[in-house]
């Protein structure tokens, strides 16, 4: 019988008590949604950035890219006849070596 | 009584009245005023799929996604439309009556502007911090190697509700295993726009699409396509096909098409360009044909590489008179030199030893009349006549490559399967496919069926050998190099006769003929500079073999 009378005193404590929590919580929570949109809004911008940096190593391994670069860096397909020019006073290795 | 009935009355009333208004406001707009609620305190946003990447056998990007959005207005929250517009005009490159016209209707409420901008353009947009307009994000196909093989990949265009689909080759057979699945977030939102995160929140994630790694080199594919645009100005073709397979997996190493068109940019392009002719297109084969009936014969145990013929005129089907080519006549000679020297009156020979049901089943089995199976969208073939269908001068035409069409792909599969032991292989693009959590699926290569033994094989292999050796094309033969091919030139029937001056020429081979690391098919279309495939297409498919013994590290012997 005592534990139901305590039972019935602390009630209105405990709902007093919980609703204060409940309180501190919607409060602490309340300016949550603005930190959560935010990260939404870091979140797209580094899959952006993701997916461009994706496209540029892409862009930048392509064979297109390549066969420019080794173009400018003097890189030629063998032509089928190759001649070797010296200037007039020398002469091949082993040309000089019988002189 | 009477003001009891008139207070009884008037209730009754207010309450139909009230009854009314309430079967107005939950059922007839009931829908639209609860949307109307929801939007005011919850947010729902599209979290849009990434398109999966299509990778090549190196797994390097051929075409992946880049970021991009759809630029939309808001009529009612713009002040000065005029100003908007021509501001938007000016960077999207649109006409500025249009969008203004879009922005002054006032009783909409969202207007899509432009789609699919990146970059720059929307940087700037962006910049101009114009209210009223706003991004949403999407994607856009971009394509690191340009217009590479641009018939195989297809392109991705709009359905008709504006969502991205994929068109032809690998984008229009794969669309949904490429296009994943759009996420959702809904939850409600405090007063700022910011979401409540103790209210009720649902959120499905994007599934990104799965991306696809295919057979195709792009070493090989940029190889054969540089020399079929060169072939095609030298020789002065029209169009052009090239097809590399591997034969043992039936994997497509490269597949080229000229005239071709630009992914990015194909709405400016004719759209008969859309197709890939590699698998859309049939065309008589001719010459290269000649292979089958004579591995059918050797097959069946009717000849052999040295059974001998007489070659001493034309030869006579009913009231059809069958010459050779070039109307020269050798004599006695073996079936080798037949296929050397390509005669039409040998192949006749060949065609009524083996009699029409046996000839009509290796054609079957080889595959012709009937498509590959490749992993491609718009693959067509032609059917062949019913059985009962075959006179005897179908019969003697198709055992050299006339009266019957077949697809650049067909051809090439067919010739692979000389080159794999007489197996038939299932053509495949796609050799495994990637989901989103990274797990890998195989597809693995697909055995048809056995079309003739491994002996067979080996003696058409060689025969196929001496025909490129002694043949007219043997000053173009990589020196060292063992190639196994055939030359073949048939003529454009039009409108019910042959075109005596147009031809497709073409070469079908595969190389190193005793191990074959690629087989391939090459044709031109309409040759000016010679009809004859020995003169055109044969020096070509010898040029590029030459690059791909180099590429793939294949000495000479």
């Amino acid at each position: 019988m005592r534990i139901i009378r305590l039972i019935i005193k602390a009630t209105p404590i405990c709902i007093i008590a919980l609703i204060l929590v409940k309180l501190i919580i919607i409060n602490e929570f309340a300016d949550i949604g603005e930190k959560v949109k935010s990260l939404d809004a870091r979140l797209s911008r580094v899959q952006e950035e993701n997916e461009i940096l994706t496209q540029r190593y892409a862009s930048a391994s392509s064979l297109l890219t390549i066969a420019i670069k080794a173009e400018e860096a003097s890189y030629h397909a063998p032509a089928k006849d190759q001649y070797l020019s010296l200037p007039i006073d020398q002469f091949p290795v082993a040309v000089a070596a019988l002189k | 009584m009477w003001r009891l009935w008139l207070v009884f009355i008037f209730l009754c009333s207010i309450f139909f009245v009230i009854s009314i208004r309430l079967f107005y406001w939950q059922v007839i707009t009931g829908n639209t005023l609860k949307t109307q609620a929801a939007n005011q305190y919850a947010i729902t946003r599209s979290l849009p799929a990434i398109r999966g990447q299509i990778l090549d056998s190196d797994r390097e990007a051929i075409v992946l996604s880049q970021p991009a959005f759809l630029v939309f207005g808001e009529p009612q929250d713009i002040q000065d439309p005029r100003h908007v517009s021509r501001k938007l005009a000016e960077i999207l490159s649109l006409d500025e009556s249009e969008i203004l016209r879009m922005l002054s209707d006032t009783k909409r409420m969202w207007i899509p502007i432009a789609r699919k901008v990146e970059g720059k353009t929307y940087e700037d947009i962006r910049a101009l911090k114009l209210k009223g307009i706003g991004f949403e994000k999407e994607s856009k196909r971009y394509y690191p190697e340009s217009s590479m093989a641009a018939h195989l990949l297809g392109f991705v265009g709009s359905d008709e509700n504006g969502n991205d689909k994929g068109y032809f080759g690998i984008e229009g057979y794969y669309d949904r295993e490429l296009r994943g699945k759009d996420g959702i977030v809904q939850s409600e939102k405090d007063v700022k726009g910011a979401p409540i995160i103790i209210g009720e929140t649902k959120r499905i994630n994007a599934e990104k699409g799965r991306s696809l790694t295919l057979w195709l080199d792009r070493a090989v594919q940029k190889i054969i396509e540089n020399r079929l645009k060169d072939g095609i100005e030298t020789y002065g073709a029209k169009e052009g096909t090239v097809v590399v397979m591997d034969p043992k997996t039936g994997g497509i190493v490269g597949m080229a098409s000229y005239p071709t068109y630009d992914p990015t940019a194909y709405t400016t392009f004719d759209k008969s360009l859309y197709k890939n002719p590699a698998i859309a297109d049939n065309f008589e084969p001719g010459s290269t044909f000649k292979v089958f009936v004579m591995a059918s014969g050797i097959q069946e145990k009717l000849i052999t590489p040295t059974t001998v013929i007489d070659e001493k005129g034309p030869v006579q089907v009913n009231e059809y008179t069958i010459r050779t080519w070039n109307n020269e006549y050798h004599g006695s000679i073996s079936m080798t030199d037949v296929l050397r020297f390509s005669s039409n009156v040998g192949m006749v020979y060949i065609a009524n030893t083996l009699g029409k049901d046996t000839l009509l089943q290796y054609i079957r089995n080889f595959g012709f009349g009937d498509i590959t199976g490749v992993d491609l969208e718009e693959e067509q073939s032609s059917k062949l006549r019913s059985d009962r269908d075959w006179s005897d001068i179908d019969l003697a035409t198709a055992s050299f490559g006339q009266g019957i069409a077949v697809t650049p792909l067909q051809m090439v599969r067919a010739v692979g399967a000389l080159a794999n032991d007489g197996w038939l292989m299932e053509p495949h693009v796609v050799k495994e496919m990637i989901d989103s959590k990274g797990k890998r699926i195989d597809i693995k290569p697909k055995r048809i069926r056995q079309v003739v033994n491994a002996g067979t094989a080996k003696i058409i292999t060689e025969m196929m050998v001496t025909a490129v050796d002694k043949g007219e094309a043997q000053w173009a033969k990589p020196k060292g190099y063992r190639v196994a091919g055939k030359t073949g030139t048939a003529q454009i029937p039009v409108a019910g006769h042959y075109d005596e001056k147009k031809t497709i020429a073409s070469f079908v081979g595969f190389a190193p003929a005793d191990n074959p690391r690629f087989v391939m098919l090459v044709t031109l279309r309409e040759p000016t500079s010679s009809p004859w495939g020995s003169e055109t297409a044969a020096p070509l498919f010898l040029n590029i073999s030459r690059d791909l013994f180099q590429y793939y590290g294949i000495p000479a012997e």
